[in-house]
């Protein structure tokens, strides 16, 4: 004879509860973090700011990484997006599983050894990093992850500089392990740190 | 000839009493007009003082202040901004117009602003002060531009800017190299 279970009706609702609450909460987990993004679909080959190669986004598979969109002849706006990026780094503790990175947007300009002294102005670690490359590969890139750049000036100052400007997005993105993108946010803004590193630490643990 | 006599002094008296009638007129008129002199005159001492007041505020209707200034470090060729707060503590309005450096030959007036998503920047030919107000110039809105300067800013480097008003007055200062933000 098969004795049926019986659960008293106060267990089975707080059974209920619990399992309703999971549930809730594995789906709002996969909400925040959709796929915005995949980068598997192309391959770009960049050079960082000591002229090594770079392949996008294979060499980062497996780790985090938070990527910034600048050019270096940003007076303003740009050393913003490169300060949020150390700052999430240094709020997160310097953790070696999540790279940092600056790309260019502006690669005639900006070769490696201008990327390079600009990370020297910074004073940023090894996990950080400022990429460049052929200009159709770096244009091809910014057009994946929806970066929009266009020339707002060009003029030749008063003592013959010759110097242009930029009108451009301001992101900074997260992608994931599987080369992934999953978070974007406006890239200067001074509350974006705390947020990112916020996601990033629920996403390492 | 009694009542003649009578009629001329009677007629000497009228015209006695006639007489002290008008004196004390003119007194009186004189004493109102000097009353009324003496109170015009008070009146344009007032003015005066007035007047010597503004001379005295004259050094205090220009005021303006610029507080908590920095420069972003650089390398010599590269790009910086500066930063700092304009308060106008005087009675008159002014525009910042110019501003130099011995950092570069090239520093200009710029304002950074989004626009659907996308930063922009554009030159300003002046910034506008009204009295007891203050203008920030801060990462992400108004900064002076410092194009390719001829040194190394480094943190701690003191740089010397003159700052050029709409009024003529000049303002000289040495702005600190160093990032507060990090």
């Amino acid at each position: 004879m098969n004795t049926p279970i019986k659960i008293p009706i106060k267990s089975s609702v707080i059974l209920w509860l619990v399992l309703l609450s999971l549930v809730f909460t594995q789906s709002a987990c996969m909400d925040d973090y959709k796929v915005i993004e995949d980068m598997n679909d192309t391959s770009f080959e960049l050079l960082n700011q000591d002229s090594i190669k770079v392949r996008f986004p294979e060499d980062f598979r497996g780790q985090y990484v938070v990527l910034g969109f600048v050019y270096t002849n940003c007076p303003d706006i740009c050393p913003l997006i490169t300060q949020n990026l150390i700052k999430i780094q240094k709020d997160l503790g310097y953790p070696d599983n999540v790279q940092f990175l600056g790309i260019s947007f502006d690669p005639k300009r900006d070769t490696p050894d201008v990327l390079h002294r600009y990370k020297e102005v910074f004073k940023v670690n090894e996990n950080v990093n400022f990429l460049t490359g052929e200009p159709i590969i770096v244009q091809n890139f910014m057009d994946s992850v929806r970066v929009r750049t266009q020339e707002s000036m060009r003029k030749i100052t008063e003592s013959g500089k010759e110097i242009y400007f930029l009108n451009h997005s301001d992101k900074i993105m997260v992608m994931n392990t599987k080369g992934e993108i999953i978070i974007e946010y406006g890239g200067s803004m001074p509350s974006i740190p705390s947020l990112i590193v916020q996601d990033l630490q629920s996403l390492i643990q | 000839m009694n009542n003649q006599t009578f009629f001329i002094s009677s007629a000497s008296v009228r015209t006695k009493i006639h007489l002290l009638f008008m004196l004390c007129i003119s007194i009186i008129l004189t004493l109102i007009v000097g009353c009324n002199n003496k109170v015009d005159y008070s009146k344009s001492v007032f003015e005066k003082q007035d007047t010597l007041a503004d001379l005295s505020m004259a050094g205090k209707e220009w005021n303006i202040h610029v507080d908590g200034a920095w420069a972003r470090p650089t390398k010599a060729g590269m790009m910086s901004a500066a930063y700092f707060k304009l308060q106008n503590y005087g009675y008159v309005p002014d525009s910042l117009i110019r501003v130099s450096s011995d950092a570069s030959k090239d520093v200009q007036i710029h304002l950074s602003y989004i626009n659907d998503g996308i930063m922009m920047m554009e030159e300003q030919q002046f910034v506008s002060i009204q009295p007891n107000e203050q203008i920030s110039f801060a990462p992400g809105g108004y900064h002076i531009m410092i194009i390719q300067p001829t040194i190394d800013m480094n943190e701690g480097d003191s740089i010397s800017f003159l700052l050029y008003f709409n009024s003529g007055m000049i303002i000289e200062e040495d702005i600190h190299v160093g990032n507060p933000e990090l």
